[in-house]
């Protein structure tokens, strides 16, 4: 994945929450509705989040990062 | 729940939060940076369960069920785009660390006038913090005493609830600053999510089983399963809302200052990691609570109600009601005391400190003690006066800080932003969604959220692109921190 990519994925996911629920899936009362689509939504959510943190090379980036202008002005 | 097994209930919790406070107070080791950010060294895990604390308040369980309860399924939509809206954590939380890391700030506003050369601009977004989030902190008091007094049949006072509230709170800041808040955070984290996965368990279990609980949603309550459901959530009404909720994360000085405070970027991403799946889940749970209240006790006048409805309908065993209850009070006395030690900060450092430049860390320290205590205390009386303001102030607290929004985004990722540009759209945008809510007014029926957002951006370009931008023009926000962001994301 881009190290972008997963903005717009993102984005695309966001547009759809509001999208979808007011357009496909309105007037469906059951729970297969606008209930499960959010649901969906939210677990894509938390997986595409997820796996972007996941891949963070934290180590690459030690506690005393660029500490050296420390107590100046930028 | 008798009031003497409250109250019983309410001495042991409040003992085992001090006990926790008190151990979190042996690390303190002072200065104001220790005290308001745990001395940058906060772990992973205390710090997941610390943010969830802070962000998910009383209002889950009380009103996002409630709102279940009054609009339906548009309630789970509004609560899962505050929760998309923690990508932009993805995005500026290693910009905050390594920026703070460097030039030692502790506070978000701060942070905003350093970048744009203007103390007065820090001054302002800590007042406007202020100003926005001690009637929110209020109305988490008047939650904990309308609570309290609903479950025990009117032998606790509301008056009362709100003391407990209030002083638990400013105890457990005062004694160790952010050590004790994230510790004592991250124990009722835990009493939290507990306790209301538990209690969802048996409401359900009184309905007749999960097919019963679903079967008759459907069957009595199917408009609550569509957009735009029983009328709450027209489409106008769910973006007003959620495009506040959305900015959340960087809108917020009291989250946004916790991505300060993490020890390294491993305890940053354990942090957004266990925040996610806790915040997936209790926002199901509150869903399915305010689902549960509609089936167990029907028509109520108020909806913010039905959680001390659903408590006295005996479907919650009392070893069960107890912990539930304890764990509403923890959700919001863990956002009280979170705002309160995120606002003490900003007027200690922007406020005091930027006006006395003499002032010492010691002295800035103390007067943040004293701002924590007068803090507390206004949103008590206020909580207790029970005015009509506070609900508005509340309500318009998410729109009027998402007005600095642009301000932070431009900080680092556009050279053109300017002081007179963040300071005219904070303003204005400030100005325009209070006057617009206080007169309750959408113009051409778009949320005043939404305009105030708008006119905050527009102030923010147009002015920027009219003034003269610092020297450096961000250098060290954008420039400088991009070869550690590279090298975070090359995997």
């Amino acid at each position: 994945m881009k190290r972008t990519g997963w903005l717009w994925g993102l984005g695309a996911l966001l547009l759809a929450a509001y999208v979808v629920p007011y357009t496909l899936l309105a007037g469906i009362g059951r729970w297969h509705g606008a209930f499960l689509f959010w649901l969906a939504f939210g677990i894509l959510v938390w997986g595409l989040l997820s796996l972007v943190v996941w891949r963070w090379n934290v180590s690459a980036v030690p506690p005393d990062s660029g500490e050296a202008g420390r107590g100046g002005q930028p | 729940m008798t009031p003497a097994g409250i109250w019983i209930a309410l001495v042991v919790y409040g003992i085992a939060g001090l006990a926790v406070a008190f151990w979190a107070r042996r690390q303190l080791a002072g200065g104001a940076e220790d005290f308001y950010l745990g001395g940058r060294r906060i772990t992973g895990l205390v710090s997941a369960a610390s943010y969830a604390a802070t962000t998910y308040s009383a209002f889950m369980m009380l009103g996002l069920a409630g709102l279940t309860y009054r609009g339906g399924v548009g309630a789970l939509g509004f609560e899962l785009v505050y929760f998309a809206g923690l990508g932009l954590v993805l995005i500026f939380g290693p910009r905050f660390w390594l920026v703070g890391r460097r030039f030692g700030f502790v506070t978000p506003s701060e942070m905003l006038g350093a970048r744009y050369g203007s103390p007065l601009l820090a001054g302002l977004v800590a007042v406007l913090s202020c100003v926005f989030l001690v009637p929110y902190s209020a109305v988490q008091l008047m939650g904990i005493g309308l609570l309290l007094s609903g479950v025990s049949g009117g032998a606790i006072p509301v008056g009362v609830g709100i003391l407990v509230g209030a002083v638990l709170a400013a105890a457990w800041t005062l004694l160790a600053g952010l050590r004790s808040v994230a510790w004592t955070d991250a124990a009722q984290s835990v009493l939290i999510l507990g306790s209301a996965l538990l209690a969802l368990w048996f409401v359900v279990d009184a309905i007749g089983g999960v097919p019963v609980f679903l079967a008759r949603v459907e069957a009595e309550y199917g408009a609550w399963l569509h957009q735009p459901g029983p009328g709450l959530f027209s489409l106008p009404t769910f973006i007003g809302l959620t495009l506040p909720w959305l900015f959340f994360s960087i809108s917020n000085p009291q989250v946004s200052q916790r991505l300060f405070t993490t020890r390294d970027l491993g305890a940053m991403r354990t942090m957004i990691l266990g925040f996610l799946g806790f915040g997936l889940v209790f926002t199901l749970i509150s869903i399915l609570w305010g689902y549960s209240a509609l089936l167990l006790v029907p028509d109520l006048a108020n909806p913010d109600l039905a959680t001390p409805a659903l408590l006295a309908t005996g479907a919650i065993p009392v070893w069960l009601a107890i912990p539930l209850l304890l764990g509403i009070v923890a959700a919001a006395i863990t956002t009280i005391d979170s705002i309160a030690l995120t606002l003490a900060s900003m007027v200690g450092r922007d406020v005091y400190r930027a006006s006395v430049k003499s002032a010492s860390d010691a002295a800035e320290l103390a007067v943040g003690k004293v701002v924590i205590l007068v803090l507390i205390a206004a949103a008590a009386l206020f909580a207790s006066l029970q005015l009509n303001l506070i609900s508005l102030l509340s309500v318009a607290s998410s729109s009027a800080l998402l007005v600095t929004v642009p301000a932070i985004v431009g900080a680092f990722f556009w050279r053109r932003g300017t002081a007179a540009g963040a300071l005219s759209s904070v303003a204005g945008g400030a100005l325009a969604v209070v006057a617009l809510g206080a007169a309750g007014l959408n113009p051409l029926g778009i949320p005043y959220a939404v305009v105030g957002f708008a006119l905050s951006i527009a102030l923010f370009v147009g002015v920027s692109l009219a003034t003269t931008p610092p020297a450096d023009r961000g250098k060290a926000f954008i420039d400088d921190v991009r070869p550690q962001l590279d090298r975070l994301r090359a995997s």
